[in-house]
């Protein structure tokens, strides 16, 4: 399996996609960053803060997580790649396991610029701010809570895994349609629906019992150094169940499954 | 013979309520081009996919390798290549780039492999072209290498030669002779070109709609579409007699029928006829017969028999 995760690993980084990709965050995440870092200086009006939350990873996450989905899993579909690894001798939930760790390992290096862009902020003597809005990695540059080089550490590490556990869904959506147009749309209106819901939370306990279960809870997605190491705990234990059900049910789904 | 490389035992497939593969028997032995006959849909792409394992049986089992269980096939299969329907290739990356991409895919070392197949299928002037501006006959050609790239003991190819210029053809027929007779490897090769095929094959599966209708080696089919002057007359003997005597030959058969079958004189009809007639010989039938592995497809599948 380590062969087929290595060779995966040479072919999406001979995409274009991936590094436009790759790009597009780190001009997202820098144009936060500045933002942040004005408004919180006074230097910019919080009029704009509209535009940085709408460039923080939370939003751009999303997009690009369902992207690399569809280059990583739907254009082998596309291309009958995906014969090659079935041919040689490996067996299905092989492959499933080794694109979902392509997968991982590629997302963290897109989500990279908003952790190194968080790093620099929380190392500066500087006040951020988005004017109240605030998510994911963005929530963790502005809050105004200090810690621990440890906490700080820990909180993004979980913030990555709640990004990670949200996103496998993209794995299971690439395997089950393999168009995709399909898969960008499927979790785009995916993530819209969980927002949505999400912000019916606190008027409904059992949408918030619900959610609670999954990575798409509001609490997970404004994850900083308020929270208690019991939700730390939770978060990781929940995400890390989420993401073994989902590629467990994406091997269901690949298992028997015709491969025209 | 070598030892059985495959062997399938009454291999059915059905979409739905479409049967594709009906009973399907056949046995592949070492070292041999076998060549995978039929028309659109007659079920070669499907029969080649169950064995390469990205379409499943819906009845029937098949060994390969001598070994029958799920398990043990899928790691049997990395003794296998195949290329079906069209190749597979990364439309990103150039020739050298997908081919590492499988060597690093089957933990393959050997960097200079890479040169060495390339070289091997004629595709070393690509350099940094991708694959995707390649021609159909060069896509071909990186699909053949890919599937060369493990040195495999069976290659199943589906259609290898579509989109290839004629000399493309004869390298690629050149080619499989060479694995098979320098590596014993073991082909199974579809092809809608006939001839093309007549040329390659040591071994013939025609299937059609479904079903195996003859597996038979080319001895067999050479035997079945040898070239004779089919003799209809009023007394055998006499005629034999005749074609002993006069045209000292003995390469011919009396048939139960009656009729004769003469292998000899086929460009010299004539001097056959009119020794037949100047011997007395009263002739009710006189024919050159004879097929083509294409007429004989045909006559096997019931369709129009070209002559």
């Amino acid at each position: 399996m380590f062969n087929l995760v290595r060779a995966y690993l040479y072919k999406s980084t001979k995409s274009k996609i991936f590094w436009v990709l790759l790009a597009l965050t780190t001009c997202s995440a820098t144009a936060m960053f500045s933002i942040a870092y004005g408004i919180g200086n006074n230097s910019i009006n919080e009029s704009v803060s509209n535009v940085g939350f709408l460039l923080s990873d939370m939003n751009t996450m999303s997009i690009v997580g369902a992207v690399l989905a569809t280059i990583l899993i739907c254009s082998d579909f596309d291309t009958k790649n995906i014969h090659h690894p079935i041919i040689s001798g490996f067996a299905r939930i092989q492959i499933v396991i080794s694109k979902a760790i392509v997968y991982w390992i590629l997302f963290i290096v897109l989500v990279s610029p908003y952790i190194i862009v968080t790093i620099i902020g929380l190392s500066m003597d500087s006040t951020f701010s988005m004017d109240g809005k605030a998510a994911g990695f963005l929530s963790i540059l502005t809050s105004t809570t200090s810690g621990s080089f440890g906490e700080y550490v820990t909180i993004m590490i979980t913030m990555t895994l709640v990004y990670l556990a949200q996103l496998t869904i993209c794995i299971l959506l690439a395997f089950a349609l393999r168009k995709s147009v399909l898969v960008v749309a499927a979790y785009y209106m995916m993530s819209m629906f969980f927002g949505q819901v999400a912000s019916f939370q606190d008027s409904f306990e059992i949408i918030d019992k619900v959610l609670s279960f999954t990575p798409y809870s509001a609490e997970y997605m404004a994850i900083n150094l308020s929270m208690s190491k019991g939700d730390i705990i939770s978060a990781v234990t929940i995400c890390t169940i989420f993401i073994v059900v989902i590629i467990y049910l994406t091997f269901m789904t690949f298992r028997k499954v015709e491969i025209r | 013979m070598g030892e059985t490389i495959l062997k399938t035992n009454q291999l059915s497939k059905t979409y739905k309520k479409l049967t594709v593969l009906h009973d399907v028997s056949i046995e592949l032995k070492e070292g041999r081009i076998y060549g995978l006959i039929g028309e659109n849909g007659a079920g070669k792409s499907t029969l080649m996919k169950i064995i390469s394992g990205i379409s499943f049986q819906t009845d029937g089992s098949f060994e390969l390798f001598g070994k029958s269980s799920d398990k043990e096939i899928q790691q049997q299969r990395k003794r296998i290549a195949s290329m079906i329907e069209q190749p597979a290739i990364s439309p990103d990356m150039t020739a050298k780039g997908n081919l590492k991409f499988h060597r690093l895919m089957r933990g393959i070392p050997n960097e200079e492999l890479e040169d060495e197949i390339l070289q091997l299928v004629g595709l070393t002037s690509t350099n940094n072209k991708k694959a995707k501006h390649f021609s159909l006959g060069m896509k071909q050609r990186l699909g053949i290498a890919i599937a060369l790239l493990t040195n495999p003991e069976l290659l199943i190819l589906d259609e290898p030669v579509n989109g290839l210029d004629p000399i493309g053809v004869v390298e690629i027929r050149q080619l499989l002779t060479r694995l098979c007779e320098e590596r014993q490897m073991t082909i199974l090769i579809s092809s809608h070109n006939l001839p093309e095929l007549y040329q390659t094959a040591t071994d013939y599966i025609i299937i059609h709609k479904g079903k195996i209708m003859k597996q038979m080696t080319q001895q067999q089919l050479d035997e079945e579409c040898r070239h004779y002057i089919r003799i209809g007359c009023t007394a055998p003997e006499q005629c034999a007699h005749v074609l002993e005597t006069v045209l000292k030959t003995q390469n011919f058969q009396v048939m139960p029928n009656k009729m004769i079958k003469l292998y000899d004189f086929l460009e010299n009809l004539g001097d056959v006829s009119t020794a037949l007639f100047e011997n007395g010989v009263t002739l009710t039938e006189f024919s050159l017969q004879g097929d083509t592995l294409e007429n004989y497809f045909l006559t096997l599948i019931g369709g129009e028999r070209h002559v």
